[in-house]
């Protein structure tokens, strides 16, 4: 629930937010780790069952209470009564649901340490983590890539217990006020989103008053009069994968290497925030001609790869970029059947522990079963180990129109406009 | 917030109480007469109806000085509404009389002498009861001592203040209680225990804390956690509010937009409520997400249900308050936020509107006049920008009297019970912790 201001006035209620974004329209998944629509969305459409305060301590969020620490595991137990956007009843069936799903997609990187958990024959609102740590468990499931969802869940026509209900359509979704919210309604009555367009399209929506929110400025040919800068915490980063056509490139850390020698000026119009390269210690591209792949439906990233392209293009050697959906990006993933592929991994949690776990998730899941011990969380730090470069955080800044508020976090439910 | 609320501290009875009755079965407790002159009669009267039922009720005149600035009209108004709690058969002197002449005071009738004095900021009503004398007067005090004597005590309202000087409407000084809690949403101030000094508590979302308010200092003395007061909602508000009162009964009843119902804590015991928030002044309210209803319902199915006065659109903050006119009619009076910002206040039969006000309201007669005044914070999002302001619903107009910055913030407001000489306390729950302006 929203911790800023309470009383004097109460945060206007109603209004409309428009959005237009450079992502195609697509379902939206919040165990998904590797989409950035979902994460950009999705955390307003399902809840996780803990949140973690500024100094990453647990509260209940959909839990009752904190786990309860038991001699052998941990119980954890729902708030009686959640009900979803959808008007479904949830309890602890949905919860094991919820989790045996996040397992197997994003949700593996905090869940790979932990036990599976099972139904609590006691409380029908419970499940229990068997030999699990209370707090471990609690961390866990504050990622939002663990969020409730009930059993019938359908990223083509999300549920979840979260601000807004969600109805997708071919170029993009309404959200409108989820009256059921764990958490509380929205502040805006509605969202309208405006997929399918590219970075500059979302720009122009901006100007041209068509959008509140500039993704990643004020306007494409000018500033829209009255636009307020924005920077909200990153959603993931933006990673360069090696894989097995690759070669001997696709060795752990070499697509660190290769990324240093990727100028940093260009990526920053394109949403991408990473510390200056240092040329010395980078790589030149020497895998001869290859497809860098990237997924089609997010065409800033599909900008960002042009880039690494012509840079990777040297020495009569042929780097072209590939848009592909994204069941077969997901594909050519797990089969590792690709020479290079930019891809998004996203933020789990706050920056620390969990940049190392979605790391190594992104790498290879059993990976983060096993953690190592890390000297830095640093990502690009963590992925010099890794079949993985990371080329900067993927940043959700731009401006908003001077009435619209609260976006600075992003959590849309928060967002308000002053003249709805 | 804070009702105008009648407060019984005390009945002692001087010689044996043998001779006071115990009210009739089915009577309405005298926690429902809302006047603190009501009151206290009905207090006094009740003890006394068996054996006074045709008394000739005689009000003593109270000693004029500084110290004691009761006019003496106190008395015959006290005597007055004394004998219309003893019956029909019972009549009152019209004269405030002095202690010498009831001396030779004759008649075959029992004779109940009443007296009203400050003490502190409360009127103690005082009752003696003679029986008749058994034979006709030869001269001299030929009255006994009195068969029973008792007293009460209440807070002070508008009818009384007709019988004080008046009081400004002025804030002498704003200065920090108490560091305060981090997440208060509700204040309440009133007399909870029953031992006359105030109890100020403060509705978090994690715990409710009482501490006392006497001259000037707050001191805490306890605190409960929420979470064993009621289940957590499963459907909260994005933006939380909550609302308290002490009610006459002296149970404070509490709820939060966070909790799944609201409570009514009596002492140590907690009892659930069977609505989400209790509306000041009497009765409850639900949710209608994300505002608050209009229609109040009642808050537990044994009691009766408050529907007047009514509004019609939902609410974002409520507030009320029985508030007492000079000639001793209570009324009930309950104002709320739109979701524009703008404050309606009415009492059923008038309304009128304040265009914007903030989500902190609390609705009390803070200049002892009779006519209520709404405590608001201000309609910004700025904290720096905040102030409480009061203003006085006069006839047709909401008239601005005061109006202190509170450059922390107003998160919840309450006003406490009247002092004699001054203006009640305004309690204010800041970011800064708690604040009072007196």
């Amino acid at each position: 629930m929203l911790e800023r201001a309470r009383a004097l006035g109460r945060t206007p209620l109603g209004g409309t937010l428009r959005l237009s974004l450079p992502f195609a329209a697509g379902p939206l998944d919040p165990h998904s780790a590797d989409d950035p629509l979902s994460a950009l969305i999705a955390p307003a459409l399902a809840d996780p069952l803990y949140v973690l305060d500024a100094e990453k301590n647990p509260h209940p969020s959909l839990a009752a209470a904190l786990p309860e620490q038991l001699a052998n595991g941990a119980r954890v137990s729902l708030r009686a009564g959640l009900v979803s956007a959808r008007g479904r009843a949830l309890d602890g069936k949905d919860l094991l649901w919820s989790l045996a799903r996040a397992r197997e997609r994003g949700g593996v990187a905090v869940l790979a340490e932990l036990p599976k958990p099972l139904k609590d024959p006691g409380d029908a609102l419970s499940v229990f983590f068997p030999s699990a740590d209370a707090k471990s468990v609690a961390v866990a499931l504050a990622s939002p890539v663990t969020a409730l969802v009930p059993r019938t869940f359908d990223p083509q026509a999300p549920d979840g217990t979260g601000a807004f209900r969600a109805t997708l359509s071919a170029n993009g979704a309404v959200l409108e006020r989820n009256q059921n919210a764990a958490r509380g309604p929205a502040f805006l009555s509605r969202i309208e989103l405006a997929l399918g367009g590219d970075l500059a399209e979302a720009l122009r929506a901006f100007e041209s008053e068509r959008a509140d929110v500039g993704w990643l400025g004020a306007g494409l040919y000018r500033a829209r009069a009255g636009a307020v800068s924005f920077e909200a915490p990153s959603i993931g980063w933006v990673v360069l994968r090696t894989g097995h056509d690759a070669g001997h490139w696709s060795a752990p850390g070499i697509a660190a290497q290769l990324l240093e020698r990727v100028p940093r000026g260009p990526l920053a119009p394109l949403g991408l925030m990473s510390a200056p390269p240092s040329a010395q210690n980078g790589a030149a591209w020497g895998g001869g001609n290859v497809e860098l792949v990237a997924p089609a439906t997010a065409p800033q990233l599909i900008e960002v790869a042009n880039q690494i392209a012509a840079a990777f293009s040297v020495g009569g050697q042929r780097v072209s970029v590939r848009a592909l959906s994204s069941a077969e990006i997901a594909e050519r993933r797990r089969s590792n059947r690709y020479a290079l592929m930019l891809d998004f991994v996203r933020a789990l949690g706050p920056p620390g522990r969990s940049t190392l776990l979605a790391l190594l998730a992104a790498a290879n899941p059993a990976l983060a079963a096993r953690p190592p011990n890390a000297s830095s969380y640093d990502a690009a730090d963590i992925a010099r180990t890794l079949p993985l470069g990371v080329l900067g955080t993927l940043r959700v800044a731009g401006a908003r129109a001077p009435d619209v508020r609260g976006i600075e976090t992003w959590q849309l439910g928060n967002v308000y406009r002053v003249a709805p | 917030m804070r009702a105008c609320v009648p407060l019984f501290l005390a009945v002692i009875f001087a010689g044996p109480p043998a001779g006071a009755t115990a009210p009739t079965q089915g009577e309405a407790p005298c926690t429902s007469e809302r006047s603190t002159l009501g009151g206290l009669a009905c207090e006094l009267g009740r003890a006394v109806r068996a054996q006074a039922a045709d008394a000739v009720v005689v009000g003593l005149a109270p000693t004029l000085s500084p110290a004691t600035p009761l006019k003496p009209g106190v008395a015959v108004a006290l005597a007055v509404k004394v004998a219309l709690t003893l019956g029909r058969k019972a009549s009152a002197w019209p004269l405030a009389e002095d202690r010498a002449h009831l001396a030779h005071f004759v008649s075959p009738r029992p004779l109940v002498v009443v007296t009203a004095k400050l003490e502190g900021d409360a009127l103690v009503g005082s009752l003696e009861f003679f029986a008749p004398a058994a034979t006709p007067p030869t001269g001299g005090n030929t009255r006994m001592d009195p068969s029973v004597r008792l007293a009460a005590k209440q807070g002070l309202d508008a009818e009384v203040r007709r019988f004080l000087p008046p009081i400004a409407l002025a804030a002498r000084e704003f200065v920090r209680l108490a560091p305060g809690e981090s997440d208060v949403l509700a204040l309440a101030c009133g007399d909870l225990d029953g031992t006359g000094v105030p109890v100020v508590a403060s509705v978090g979302r994690t715990f409710v804390t009482f501490g006392t308010y006497r001259a000037g200092k707050y001191t805490r003395i306890s605190r409960r956690e929420q979470r064993e007061l009621a289940p957590v909602a499963p459907a909260p508000l994005r933006e939380p509010l909550g609302t308290a009162w002490i009610t006459p009964a002296r149970t404070l009843d509490l709820g939060l937009s966070d909790r799944a119902h609201a409570v009514r804590l009596r002492g140590a015991q907690a009892e659930a409520l069977a609505a989400r928030l209790p509306w000041p002044g009497g009765g409850c309210v639900n949710f209608d997400a994300p505002l608050v209803s209009p229609r109040a319902v009642r808050c537990s199915k044994d009691e009766a249900v408050v529907t007047e006065p009514g509004l019609a659109e939902p609410l974002d903050a409520l507030a009320g308050a029985t508030i007492i006119s000079r000639a001793g009619d209570a009324r009930l009076v309950r104002a709320g936020r739109l979701a524009s910002g703008a404050v309606v206040v009415t009492d059923g039969a008038h309304e009128i509107r304040l265009d914007h006000g903030g989500a902190q309201l609390a609705l009390a007669d803070l200049d002892g006049d009779g006519a209520p005044e709404l405590v608001t914070s201000l309609d910004t999002l700025d904290p720096r920008a905040d102030a409480v302001v009061v203003y006085s619903w006069l006839g047709s107009v909401l008239n601005e009297r005061l109006r202190v910055p509170v450059p922390a913030g107003v998160r919840a407001l309450a006003v406490c019970p009247a002092p004699a000489d001054r203006m009640p306390s305004i309690v204010l729950a800041t970011s800064e912790g708690l604040w009072v302006i007196r």
